[in-house]
């Protein structure tokens, strides 16, 4: 999904959230834009560990 | 060491189905010149031209990563500090996410470079765009290539 978001904000492509710059090229017009959080996710490294463990 | 992602994150050994798998920090390159703070750009410019970079990672006594030099950067006064030329506090990525992911991410936003860190900032090396995507085409074949020899 291109980033599309009008009066020149730029928004995570995946979640919709309100971003100052791409969280992954760092650049204030990327057409890919995603946020830290989104991509934390996507490159599976949000998780601090794997399993609940029994918790 | 907390958990198994903390592991992976580290940049250490590991075994299972996955483990042959190449991922960030497998294909990173560990030789990318680092530089510290105070350093002129110009003596660093040198230093990363001679060892056919074009990417220079500003790191502390610990190896943390500090800031990231690219050719923009490097560009720069020569007199100018590394600490006001470099891009502070850059993207990084931890070692152990998947190839294939890198190399899509790297071409859809066509980023040369990336930072590889453990969890606790320390580089490891700097994977480039190049490499990532030799790497996931290599896996591609492999795996398809495993698949005919299997059917």
């Amino acid at each position: 999904m291109p980033n599309d978001a009008p009066g020149g904000m730029l928004v995570c492509t995946r979640c919709g959230v309100v971003i100052d710059v791409c969280a992954f090229c760092e650049r204030l017009e990327c057409p890919e834009a995603i946020c830290a959080r989104s991509l934390r996710i996507e490159l599976g490294q949000a998780l601090t560990e794997p399993y609940a463990h029994g918790r | 060491m907390d958990g198994k992602l903390d592991w992976l994150a580290a940049g250490l050994p590991t075994e299972g189905m996955n483990a042959e798998r190449p991922r960030a920090g497998t294909v990173a390159r560990g030789d990318v010149p680092t530089c510290r703070l105070d350093e002129p750009v110009g003596e660093v410019r040198e230093r990363v031209r001679a060892a056919r970079w074009d990417a220079c990672v500003a790191v502390n006594d610990e190896r943390v990563v500090l800031g990231l030099l690219r050719e923009a950067e490097l560009d720069r006064d020569g007199g100018e500090p590394i600490e006001r030329a470099m891009r502070p506090g850059p993207s990084t990525f931890r070692p152990h996410v998947p190839i294939v992911e890198m190399a899509r991410f790297m071409v859809a936003h066509d980023l040369p470079t990336s930072p590889i860190t453990s969890s606790d900032g320390r580089l490891i090396g700097v994977l480039r765009r190049e490499d990532a995507v030799r790497a996931a085409d290599q896996l591609h074949d492999d795996e398809v290539r495993n698949k005919e020899e299997t059917h």
